[in-house]
């Protein structure tokens, strides 16, 4: 079977060049040792056609397509490291193709972060201790199976297991003293960050894809759509319910609150720099300006003899550094810059340039919403460590040991939220959730990016690393060691027919399931499996060739159904706003596959909402064969 | 008798006439605050994504107004690119009576807060008003908005800043709208992404209009909005501000066909109109400088600052209080009013649209006075200095109360006549029936009947205010040497709480008395006062442009947040220009720096650009002078003939052709509108006391940001702002398509640049009611081609 591939080739010029087409020779059904071709191609050429956004040193990435047995391939985001030659796997996607070339049944299954590995017995134990905030070295379960962050063909699964969850604790769990409580809310707490991180990392890491054309990522539009609103939502107590029709609209809203944000942040910060007589220095993955960090003139610090300087360290969250004594003996950090006399940064040799040492002050992120959330204090590295335990002692005390629940106790509940709403109008950070996508991005960023100077990067990810809190979590210096192995794991796992195929041909049962039965049914036939403890499982087709065929026609069907409802709920007169052609080959294909029931709407509206004479003919030929598919 | 019958010919040919063009039956207009035309248009020419190859991204504007109508590719606002006075004028058809987002009364600091809607909304049901301040205030001035040409039974209008009277039933769909979603798994959606607050009104309000469309009696349709302006100013970046723009095209197709299968479809006109456009540029993060806590500081003059909303609103929970229109940011750096913030504000900004700031200063007399007078009731001064400071008190009076005095005159006639129309109003009020018929309802007469409630309160409270004002000062300028008794008064009841005075002279702005020197009151070698080392005093336009910021780490902005000052300047004061330079109204003073300054002269129709020196005398042209017009490359001048050209008296429509396109496009025009008063029209003489009001909401400095600056200061608005007169901000958009008894052109594009005021004779041209009296020109490329 023919097979797509992409490589990069360098031209005569010395350009490298992505060239893609479809190879006779790759097949699916060959043997996994024979796929370690990996088609593998740079983007280092965009830099040539987008000098602006691809400056020289921010990080590079590349798609590796790796083919999985059974008609699937698992997609991997490598990036390259600075100051390295070796590049970083990130994040892996398993497409299931149904082994063939026709993108109209693909779907995505699971997304893996690599970064992360899973927990072994000593941190899982580490994690049960109330009130204890660290991250000791415990070991790392590097090669193990990783486990999927998101089951994108199943996103609700993880919703009513947390849902289960918390009924039993509390149920059954809470009312068995403060100890158990406390310890069994707080491993819960800290499984439930460690997964928050590990979405916002594989979101960072999906975002920046975004911005490369489509033929390098290797994932078209709509599937990067779906990754990052999926990934988004996965961190929201019941996003795994949203429907796929409303995902474009997640994706958008998602990406205009966090592009207000991080606007809105830069200009306080800005702002704040600017009235305190600091310095204000945007940085950010691939030049994005979603951290900044503010220094300080060492020439500003010995005039500081100022009186009628005065420091305002609201949304700043730092001390003054005019009257702190450690700043003029500073021997850490420091940069020599050049500015012109309007302040404009300039090159060392220009015109009238005026050279400053500048002291590193404090990092922030700027996508935490309302104010700029500080992540590093130079000069006191643990605060911001400190106000994270408090935050967590308190929620801990109250709910753990004190057994308050906001939800069983109403006078609680009204006075957290009053108490909540009126710090976080003040601009407390008091958004958990915001936090850990703060820490994880700035993880990330630091990382990858290349542009920032080598002992500048060092030093912040040294003072980040004491930031965790969560005994779940792996430090920022093995993450690259974590990466490499956790993707031979995730290979050994894909070769292996025991593995990601079987289970391949499992979710493939489940999804024709999912379409042949109502939810009664298929809750029945799980309980069967549970009560024979597995000794029955329910298969709709042993065939692998036949559940592909039935399992792709399902998937053609609901691309089709999905995009006439677009069509439908997008404009009043569909020839207007879309190719008639796409709409026409839309029904027809319906009609191919057989029109399934929940397909009637749709046609019928389409029929309604068009004046081509044609589709109207068609769409009335497939209403009169609704419920022709096959096994319907 | 021939004159007369010849009359009655040409009368009757003319109605002959009239009758057999096409007319338009019925107007629906599409209001899209902030829309810029270079946006639209290159979205309009993207193509779509997958699906939709070789269709627009913006389909439906591409297929109703592109293809099927006429695209306007020069409209400008006319006047400042912001909502308030740009939809007055859009709505009106008439010369500025709004210029802010919100103006003060000098004497009074009564605020008119013509965009805060919340008030409006919420006090609707028991308050007597019914109509928005931007529309209380243009029905005072007897200026018709263009839905009051239709009766009230043929209109139909949506939420928006001139809003006429209040559909309050279309709240209730607003909110079940929102929150009842068609399905639980709809609502649970919903609740994930976030709860569709504002779009349910904005949809509730299109079904209104749909509904609206099936009714043949209907006429006059609108449906505002501000959406697209939300999403520009908090982000530039260009997928989210496309999205705004694609569900506005969605909106577009789904009113287009609900036209289409009303009853007056075949002679129903759409019009899509945006009030300016935005300079918003994906690149960059648009900069904000605090004026407030500028004019707080020593720097700005240590003022108590009266704005209409709290800075930095979203992070104070008074910022959540919807209801605010007055401000008062006090400094800590004030020398003589430390304490008295609420009594005396002494600065007031209206920094809205954001890319400019209109700033009205206390008068500068009052300061030297209230200085004066501080220092001898509270002050022990010693017997030379307080001798001289008394005699410098009454120098100061000496010099502005014959002024004064005449304008208290005039003002307490004003008020005596505002007695007698108080009387009337109120019998007019009290003749009103109690109970109104279902029929009178339906015409909407129990409206009329609160408007004239509103007017007699509102006038009531004027005249108390003013009375207040008028008293102060009377006692003030009545102070004499002989009986001057320190004890005998106190200062709240000589110089009037709450109130700026008359308006600053250009000496007063330049030498401006913001306290009393460290050292005192000093005494000069003949035991006088010696007036220059006893006050600190701020040259603000020195001190507004010398403000530089030190983060600049955008490339290509300025360091400098302020790009010019403008100002009014008297015409009295321009005597000594030569009589072919002199104008016949105020003039304007554009403001660079020391050597970049110039006067903008008004005369009949026609505008002049003078460059002058210090002295406001005749200087040579040369680069850098506000509005670049000799330096632009884009004037339709040529090179060699430019200087002369621009030092030439034109009318409005050759300036227009010959700016429209340079960076700060129509900004002459724009300014004269701003500021100046209209040609005066001879038949009509202007009502003294409207007149008064009108003068007295004026401001003392115009100051214009610098390219990508803004001086927003209730939150931040780094996606990007408008305001100033540069064409990014001012390029707005107009676009006509009708039905075929419309005769509106298909894919005509009218290149020639028209401004806000061609939007109502247009549309009254179009429906066959012109009205020569308005003062725009209406579009002849349209209406000529029909």
């Amino acid at each position: 079977m023919p097979y797509y591939y992409c490589e990069a080739k360098t031209l005569e010029e010395g350009f490298p060049h992505p060239i893609c087409g479809y190879s006779p020779w790759i097949s699916p059904d060959a043997s996994l040792v024979s796929w370690l071709h990996i088609e593998k191609f740079s983007m280092r050429w965009v830099a040539l056609i987008f000098p602006v956004v691809a400056l020289a040193a921010t990080p590079e990435f590349q798609v590796e397509r790796q083919p999985v047995a059974h008609g699937a391939e698992l997609l991997t985001v490598f990036s390259s490291l600075p100051d390295s030659a070796a590049e970083i796997p990130l994040v892996s996607v398993l497409r299931d193709t149904l082994g063939d070339t026709d993108p109209a049944n693909d779907r995505l299954r699971y997304i893996w972060v690599l970064t992360s590995a899973r927990p072994t017995v000593l941190q899982h134990v580490a994690a049960f201790v109330p009130f204890f905030y660290w991250r000791p070295d415990l070991g790392k379960n590097m090669d193990a199976k990783p486990g999927a962050i998101l089951d994108l063909g199943d996103t609700s699964k993880v919703v009513w297991n947390a849902l289960a969850q918390s009924l039993v604790q509390a149920a059954a769990i809470d009312s068995n003293g403060a100890l158990i409580r406390a310890s069994t809310r707080r491993y819960r707490a800290n499984l439930a960050d460690q997964r928050q991180v590990n979405l916002m990392e594989g979101l960072a890491v999906v975002s920046q894809l975004e911005k490369m054309p489509e033929e390098q990522t290797q994932f078209s539009e709509q599937e990067l759509l779906e990754m990052q609103a999926r990934l988004a939502l996965a961190g929201k107590t019941l996003g795994g319910l949203v429907t796929p029709e409303r995902l474009p609209e997640a994706y958008y809203k998602n990406r205009v609150q966090t592009e207000e944000t991080r606007g809105h942040n830069w200009e306080l910060l800005r702002q704040r720099a600017e009235a305190n007589g600091l310095y204000f220095d945007p940085l950010g993955f691939a030049g994005s300006r979603s951290h900044a960090l503010l220094w300080v003139a060492r020439e500003d610090l010995s005039s500081s003899g100022d009186s009628t300087r005065k420091f305002d360290g609201r949304f700043l969250g730092i001390s003054d550094p005019f009257t702190d004594s450690r700043l003029k003996r500073w021997t850490g950090y420091t940069q020599t810059r050049y500015f012109d006399e309007s302040g404009r940064p300039v090159e060392a040799g220009a015109p009238g340039a005026v050279s400053r040492e500048l002291i590193p002050l404090a990092l922030y992120a700027l996508e935490y919403p309302k104010v700029p959330l500080l992540l590093v204090d130079f000069r006191n590295t643990r605060k911001p460590k400190h106000r994270e335990m408090l935050r967590l002692a308190t929620g801990d005390a109250v709910s753990g040991v004190l057994g308050i629940s906001r939800w069983g106790n109403w006078p609680y509940l009204a006075g957290s939220v009053t108490w909540n709403f009126v710090r976080s109008r003040h601009g407390d950070p008091n958004n958990r959730a915001a936090r850990l996508r703060a820490y994880s991005e700035v993880r990330r960023w630091l990382t990858l990016d290349g542009s920032i100077d080598p002992a500048l990067r060092a030093d912040l990810q040294r003072r980040l690393e004491i930031l965790g809190v969560n005994p779940l979590e792996e430090s920022v210096f093995e993450e690259t060691e974590i990466a490499e192995r956790q993707y031979e794991a995730l290979l050994r796992y894909a070769a292996d027919p025991d593995g990601l195929p079987a289970r391949l041909e499992r979710d493939r049962n489940a999804e024709l399931a999912a379409h042949r039965h109502t939810l009664p049914a298929r809750t029945g036939l799980r309980m069967a499996k549970w009560l024979s403890f597995g000794a029955y499982s329910h298969r709709e087709m042993s065939d692998s060739t036949s559940l592909n065929a039935a399992v792709g026609r399902e998937r053609r069907a609901e691309r089709q159904i999905r995009f006439l409802e677009t069509v439908a709920k997008s404009s009043p007169q569909a020839d207007v706003v879309w190719n008639i052609a796409e709409v026409r080959s839309a029904v027809n294909g319906l009609i191919a596959t057989g029109i399934p029931a929940r397909s009637a709407h749709v046609v019928t509206r389409i029929m309604q909402q068009t004046s081509d004479a044609e589709i109207r003919e068609l769409c009335a030929r497939a209403l009169a064969t609704v419920g022709s598919a096959a096994g319907q | 008798m021939l004159p007369r019958l010849g009359l009655l010919l040409f009368l009757c040919a003319a109605a002959a006439a009239a009758s057999e063009a096409p007319r338009i039956q019925r107007v629906v207009i599409l209001k899209v605050d902030g829309l810029p035309e270079q946006l639209l248009e290159r979205f309009v020419k993207e193509t779509g994504g997958p699906g939709r190859e070789n269709h627009s991204r913006l389909p439906w504007i591409q297929h109703v107004f592109a293809q099927n109508g006429v695209w306007m590719e020069n409209f400008y606002v006319r006047g400042l690119s912001l909502s308030a006075p740009s939809w007055s004028l859009l709505d009106s058809g008439r010369h500025l009576q709004i210029r802010g987002n919100v103006e003060y009364d000098r004497y009074t600091l009564r605020a008119y807060d013509y965009l805060n809607f919340f008030p409006f909304y919420f006090t609707y049901p028991v308050s007597k008003h019914v109509d928005m301040p931007g529309v209380e205030l243009m029905d005072e001035a007897g200026v018709p908005l263009l839905i009051d040409r239709f009766p009230y039974e043929q209109r139909f209008q949506s939420l928006q800043l001139l809003q006429r009277g209040l559909r309050l039933n279309s709240f209730p769909g607003a909110l079940k709208r929102a929150v009842a979603a068609s399905s639980p798994k709809d609502f649970l959606d919903e609740w994930q992404i976030g709860i569709p607050w504002s779009a349910s009104l904005y949809r509730q309000m299109e079904a209104d209009l749909i509904r609206a469309l099936k009714d043949p009696q209907v006429r006059y349709l609108d449906y505002f909005t501000g959406d697209y302006d939300h999403t520009a100013h908090l982000t530039a970046d260009p997928i989210s501000q496309l999205h705004t723009l694609e569900n506005l095209d969605a909106l577009v197709g789904r009113i287009w066909n609900a036209i289409s299968a009303s009853p007056l479809a075949s002679g129903t006109a759409l019009v899509l109109v945006s009030d300016h456009g935005m300079n918003t540029s994906e690149k960059i993060f648009s900069q904000g400088f605090n004026l407030v806590d500028w004019f707080n500081s020593a720097a700005g003059g240590g003022h108590h600052v009266l704005t209409n909303r709290h800075p930095l609103t979203e992070f104070k929970l008074k910022g959540l209080d919807p209801f605010v229109s007055e401000v008062i940011t006090p400094s800590s750096q004030s020398s003589y009013l430390a304490g008295q913030a609420d009594e005396y504000p002494t600065v007031m900004l209206d920094l809205d649209g954001n890319e400019r700031a209109s700033i009205g200063l206390r008068n500068n007399t009052l300061n030297t006075i209230q200085i004066l007078l501080d220092q001898l009731i509270q002050k022990r001064l010693p017997g030379p200095v307080r001798s001289a400071a008394l005699s410098a008190l009454f120098q100061t009076l000496d010099k502005v109360r014959a002024e004064w005095r005449r304008d208290l005159d005039d003002l307490s006639q004003e008020l005596v006549a505002l007695d007698a129309r108080i009387d009337i109003q109120q019998n007019r009020v009290e003749a009103q029936p109690k109970k109104w018929t279902k029929d009178q309802v339906s015409r909407g007469l129990d409206k009329d009947a609160r408007r004239e409630a509103v007017q007699l309160a509102a006038w009531r409270a004027e005249r108390k205010a003013y009375a207040e004002y008028v008293s102060a000062i009377w006692r003030l300028l009545d102070l004499t040497p002989a009986d001057f008794d320190p004890g005998r008064f106190k200062i709240t009841e000589l110089i009037p709480p709450k109130s700026l005075g008359p308006l600053n002279s250009l000496w007063d702005l330049r030498h401006y008395v913001t306290g009393r020197a460290p050292g005192g009151l000093v005494l000069d070698e003949n035991g006088s006062l010696d007036w220059n080392r006893s006050f600190t005093t701020v040259d603000y336009f020195e001190a507004l442009r010398s403000i530089s910021a030190r983060n600049n780490v955008q490339p290509g902005i300025a360091p400098q947040p302020v790009d010019f000052i403008a100002v009014r300047v008297p015409q009295d004061t321009l005597t000594t220009l030569a009589p072919e330079d002199r104008p016949d109204r105020d003039a304007i003073l554009v403001w660079r720096d020391a050597a970049h300054r110039a006067l903008i002269l008004a005369r009949g129709n026609e505008l002049r650009y003078l460059p002058v020196n210090d002295d406001l005398q005749p200087a040579p042209w040369s680069p850098g002078l506000p509005l670049d017009l000799l330096e632009d490359p884009m004037l339709a001048i040529r090179a060699e003939n430019r200087e002369r050209w621009l030092s030439q008296w034109h009318d409005e429509r050759a300036w227009l052709d010959a700016v429209y396109r340079t960076r700060y496009s129509n900004g002459i025009i724009s300014l004269a509108e701003e500021l100046l008063d209209p040609p005066a029209a001879a038949d009509n003489p202007p009502d003294r006391y409207r007149e008064r009001k009108r003068n007295l909401r004026r401001t003392d400095l115009l100051v214009l940001a610098n390219d990508h600056w803004n001086f927003n200061v209730r939150g931040f608005n780094p996606g990007g702002n408008h305001g100033s007169f540069f064409r990014a901000s001012t390029h707005s958009v107009l676009l006509f398509a009708g039905g075929k008894d419309t005769r509106i052109p298909a894919g005509l594009r009218v290149e020639t640049p028209y401004d806000s005021l061609s939007f109502v004779p247009t549309i009254l041209g179009l429906m066959g009611f012109p009205e020569p009296d308005l003062p725009g020109s209406v579009i002849r490329e349209l209406v000529d081609s029909r």
